[in-house]
C-alpha cells in the first residue's frame, strides 16, 4: 500500500505542450514583433494544448505589435513560419485585415526548406535573420510567408493579421517535437503618406516564437466513468480517486502531476476520467482512497472503522463457526470480510476459523486492534489507524458482491481487489459512455452494516442495518430510529451524576435476549479524568473497556451464546477542574448489540 | 469616671450583649443573576445565548428544592446524554459543557424528580 502510494507521487508521463519566446527584457529595444498565438481548434477556442490529440485541428493566430504606435502605423507584414511537415499538415491561413485598410493578401509556401538560423543575432531576432539567413534544404520541414499590405490602418490594432490552421499527426515514436511550429524571420513596414517607408527594426519574435507539443493519441472515447458503489451510510465525498497507468516495469503511476494528484469522488460515487484515458495503448485503472491518500494529519478513519467492526459483527462471525456454516452468514461477502487472519501476510487464508473471529474479538475489545503500520515507524497508533482506509477497503465488481454465495466463497474464494480498480476502456466505443462500477466493503464488515446491500436471495440471517447520514465525526449506529433494518430495539438507560470530585456515569442494559453489547462514550478530557469502567455481567462473559484518548469503548460478549443478565456499566471519571454542573461533559456516541441468533440488535439508550 | 471604672462598664455591657444575642442568624444566599439569564417569573428556564457554546450559562428556576435531570437529544432525537443537577429554590445557574458535542442542533429537557417534562428548548450547539 505504502509503496504504492509513493509510487503514485513519482512525476505522470503527460507530457504538456508549451510555446515560447523572448522576455520582454529581451525585446525591450524592438520597433515591432511577431508572435504565435494559440487559438484552440475550429470548433473550440478554449481547446488546451495539453488536450490535443493526433487527427485534430489546430489553430495559431500572428499578433502583431507596433511599438512606434505614436509615430507610426503597420502597413506591411512579411512573417515566415515553418512546421515539420512529419508532425503537421497545413491546412491554410485567414487574413483579418478589414476590406477598409484595402488589404493586398499573398502567400507562398516552400516545402522541404528549413530554417538555417544566423548565429550572429538571436534567432528571436526576426527581421535581423531576414536580412542575414536563408533556407536550407530539408526534406522533413516547410515554411509558409504570410504577407498583408494595406492602405490605412494599423496591422498591429488587430488581434491578428492573419490565422493559420494545421491538421496534427503521428510524427512517430522518436520523433522530436521541439520547436515544430516555429515563426522564422519577418519583416514589418509602415508605409507614410509622403510615399517613403519606415522598416522596423528590430522585430522580435514575441511574445511566443515556436510551439512544441507531443499530441496525445486518437482517442474518441467519451464518458468515461468510474462508479463506487458502498453503503448508504458511507459518505461517497470523503472518498478520493486517484487515475493511474501501467508503466513498462509493471508499476502504476499516477496520471496527474503534482501534489494534488487525486480528483474528489462527488456524493454519487461517479467520477468521470476521459480525459485521463490518452492511449490506446496504455492500462488504465483507479486507485480509490477513504480520505486521501497522504497523510496530511486530517485523515480520520478510525472514527469510521470504530462503527464498522463492532460486537455485533464478531457474534455473527461466532455464531457461523459455531453451527459450522449452517445458515448463520449466507453471503460470501460477509464470510471474505470475516477472513482477517490465517495468513502469513497478517490477511485472510480464506477461510473463516476461530483465529478469524479471536482477532475480529481482539479489536472490539482493544486487546489487539487490525490496524497496521502505514507509516512503517515500527508501531502502530492513532496515526496509522486512520490512515488505514486502504488497507480495509476492497472491491469487486457488483455482480461477485451481490451473488456469490458462503458456500461459493468457501469452495472458490471471491475475486477482488483491493483499492486499485482496472479500467478496461473499450476504445472502438466512440458513441456511448462507459461506466466502471465497483462495489466497495471492508475487511471487519461482517454484518455489511456500511457496505451495500447483497441479493435477497443470499442475504444473512442477520440484518445489515442501513443508517442515516452521518454527522461529522460521530457515530452512524445509533442513528437508526425509524429506519428500517434493525431487528429488534432493546432501550437502556444512561445517567450522568456528581458526586464529590467524582463524575460517574451509569449505563444499565436491561436482561432479554442479548449476548453482546457495546457502548461509546466520549468525554471532555480538559475537564475530566478517566478513571475506571466496572460491570456486573454474569460469569461467564467476558466484559472489555478500553480509553483511547476521550473516548471509552466498552461493553459485552458471551461467545457461549448465553444471554446477558441485566448489566450495569458504571464509568468513574475524576474532575480536573472546579466544574459547575455536568451537562454535557459526557456523551454517548454509539451502541452496538447482538442476540442469541447473532442478529444485530438496536440498542438504544434512554 | 475613673479608667478602672470605664473599663469594667464596658466590659459588663458587652457581656450583656452578647448574652442577649440571638444564638443563630439565618443568612440568604442568592447567585447572582446576569440580565441574561434572569427569569421574572417563578420558575423557568433561561440561556445566556440563542446559541450554545463551551463554557454557556444556563438558569433553571424552580420553586422547590430537589433534583433535575438534563436530557440532551441530537437532532434524530436520539439520546446524547443524560445528567442531574441539584436545584434549589429560586435561581440555579449552571455551565453547559459542549467540547464533546458535535455542532448542531440539539434539544436539552430538563424534568424534574418525578420524570415530568418542566422545561425543553431546541438550541444550536457552535
Amino acid at each position: 500500500m505504502r509503496k504504492l502510494l509513493l509510487l503514485l507521487t513519482f512525476v505522470p508521463s503527460i507530457l504538456l505542450g508549451q510555446m515560447s519566446g523572448p522576455t520582454s527584457t529581451d525585446v525591450a529595444d524592438g520597433e515591432g514583433a511577431a508572435g504565435l498565438v494559440w487559438l484552440g481548434s475550429p470548433s473550440n477556442a478554449n481547446l488546451a494544448i495539453a488536450d490535443v490529440e493526433v487527427n485534430d485541428t489546430i489553430v495559431f493566430g500572428i499578433k502583431l505589435t507596433n511599438w512606434l504606435s505614436s509615430t507610426d502605423s503597420i502597413t506591411y507584414a512579411h512573417i515566415d513560419v515553418e512546421y515539420n511537415k512529419n508532425a503537421y499538415t497545413y491546412l491554410g491561413s485567414t487574413y483579418l485585415a478589414p476590406s477598409s485598410d484595402n488589404p493586398q493578401n499573398s502567400e507562398f509556401e516552400m516545402t522541404g526548406y528549413k530554417m538555417s538560423f544566423n548565429s550572429s543575432y538571436q534567432a528571436y531576432s526576426i527581421w535581423d535573420q531576414w536580412q542575414n539567413s536563408s533556407y536550407g534544404s530539408n526534406t522533413d520541414w516547410n515554411n509558409i510567408h504570410l504577407q498583408t499590405q494595406t492602405t490605412s490602418g494599423d496591422l498591429g490594432d488587430l488581434d491578428y493579421y492573419a490565422t493559420i490552421k494545421f491538421k496534427v499527426k503521428d510524427a512517430g515514436e522518436n520523433h522530436d517535437y521541439t520547436d515544430n511550429i516555429m515563426v522564422t524571420m519577418g519583416r514589418i513596414a509602415s508605409d507614410k503618406t509622403d510615399g517613403t517607408s519606415k522598416v522596423y527594426s528590430p522585430v522580435y519574435a514575441y511574445e511566443k516564437q515556436d510551439f512544441s507539443y507531443e499530441p496525445l493519441e486518437d482517442i474518441d472515447v467519451q464518458g468515461i466513468t468510474a462508479k463506487l458503489v458502498m453503503g448508504s451510510n458511507i459518505d461517497l465525498s470523503k472518498f478520493k480517486l486517484t487515475p493511474v497507468k501501467k508503466n513498462a516495469d509493471g508499476n502504476w503511476s499516477s496520471i496527474i502531476s503534482g501534489n494534488t494528484f487525486w480528483l474528489d469522488v462527488p456524493s454519487d460515487g461517479a467520477v468521470d476520467i476521459t480525459q485521463y484515458i490518452t492511449s490506446v495503448n496504455d492500462d488504465y485503472a483507479v486507485v480509490w482512497n477513504y480520505q486521501l491518500p497522504v497523510d496530511d494529519g486530517s485523515n480520520d478513519f478510525k472514527t469510521l472503522y470504530e462503527d464498522i467492526l463492532t460486537v455485533s459483527d464478531v457474534q455473527l462471525a461466532l455464531k457461523e463457526l459455531a453451527t459450522h456454516g449452517a445458515g448463520a452468514i449466507n453471503a460470501g461477502i460477509s464470510k471474505f470480510n470475516a477472513d482477517v487472519a490465517g495468513a502469513t501476510d497478517g490477511s485472510g487464508d480464506g477461510q473463516l476459523t476461530s483465529a478469524d473471529t479471536y482477532k475480529l474479538l481482539a479489536h472490539v475489545m482493544g486487546v489487539s486492534e487490525l490496524y497496521t503500520d502505514y507509516d512503517q515507524d515500527g508501531d502502530i497508533d492513532e496515526t496509522d489507524a486512520n490512515n488505514s482506509g486502504g488497507y480495509f477497503f476492497r472491491t469487486t465488481d457488483g455482480t461477485t458482491y451481490t451473488t456469490t454465495t458462503a458456500e461459493s466463497y468457501d469452495a472458490n474464494g471471491i475475486t477482488h481487489a483491493g483499492l486499485l480498480t482496472e479500467i478496461d476502456v473499450n476504445f472502438s466505443n466512440t458513441t456511448s459512455g462507459q461506466t466502471f462500477e465497483f462495489y466497495g466493503t471492508w475487511k471487519g464488515d461482517v454484518n455489511l452494516s456500511h457496505s451495500p446491500d447483497v441479493s435477497s436471495t443470499i442475504t444473512n440471517n442477520i440484518t445489515s442495518i442501513s443508517s442515516a447520514p452521518s454527522i461529522s465525526g460521530r457515530s452512524n449506529i445509533m442513528m437508526i430510529n425509524g429506519v428500517p433494518g434493525a431487528f429488534s430495539t432493546v432501550d437502556g438507560t444512561m445517567v450522568v451524576e456528581e458526586n464529590g470530585d467524582k463524575v460517574i456515569a451509569t449505563v444499565t442494559i436491561p436482561e432479554g435476549d442479548l449476548t453482546a453489547a457495546q457502548i461509546r462514550l466520549n468525554f471532555d478530557d480538559t475537564r475530566l479524568t478517566f478513571d475506571s469502567v466496572k460491570t456486573d455481567s454474569g460469569n461467564t462473559t467476558t466484559n472489555f473497556a478500553k480509553l483511547v484518548d476521550n473516548r471509552i469503548n466498552f461493553g459485552s460478549i458471551n461467545t457461549l451464546d448465553e444471554k446477558l443478565t441485566e448489566t450495569t456499566y458504571t464509568v468513574t471519571f475524576t474532575k480536573k477542574t472546579q466544574v459547575n454542573g455536568i451537562t454535557g461533559l459526557v456523551i454517548i456516541t454509539s451502541t452496538d448489540a447482538a442476540d442469541s441468533n447473532a442478529e444485530r440488535v438496536q440498542l438504544n439508550i434512554q | 469616671m475613673s479608667y478602672n471604672f470605664q473599663k469594667k462598664y464596658y466590659f459588663w455591657l458587652f457581656f450583656l450583649f452578647l448574652a442577649c444575642a440571638p444564638d443563630e442568624y439565618d443568612f440568604v444566599v442568592t447567585q447572582f443573576v446576569t440580565d441574561e439569564l434572569k427569569i421574572d417569573e417563578t420558575t423557568g428556564l433561561q440561556f445566556d445565548d440563542n446559541s450554545v457554546y463551551d463554557g454557556a450559562k444556563f438558569n433553571i428556576k424552580t420553586d422547590t428544592e430537589g433534583k433535575y435531570t438534563v436530557e440532551i437529544l441530537d437532532l434524530t432525537k436520539t439520546l446524547v446524554s443524560r445528567n442531574t443537577l441539584k436545584v434549589t429554590e429560586g435561581d440555579n445557574i449552571y455551565t453547559i459543557y459542549t467540547r464533546v458535542l458535535e455542532t448542531g442542533d440539539y434539544t436539552f429537557k430538563f424534568l424534574d424528580e418525578s420524570g415530568n417534562e418542566k422545561q425543553s428548548v431546541k438550541l444550536f450547539v457552535k
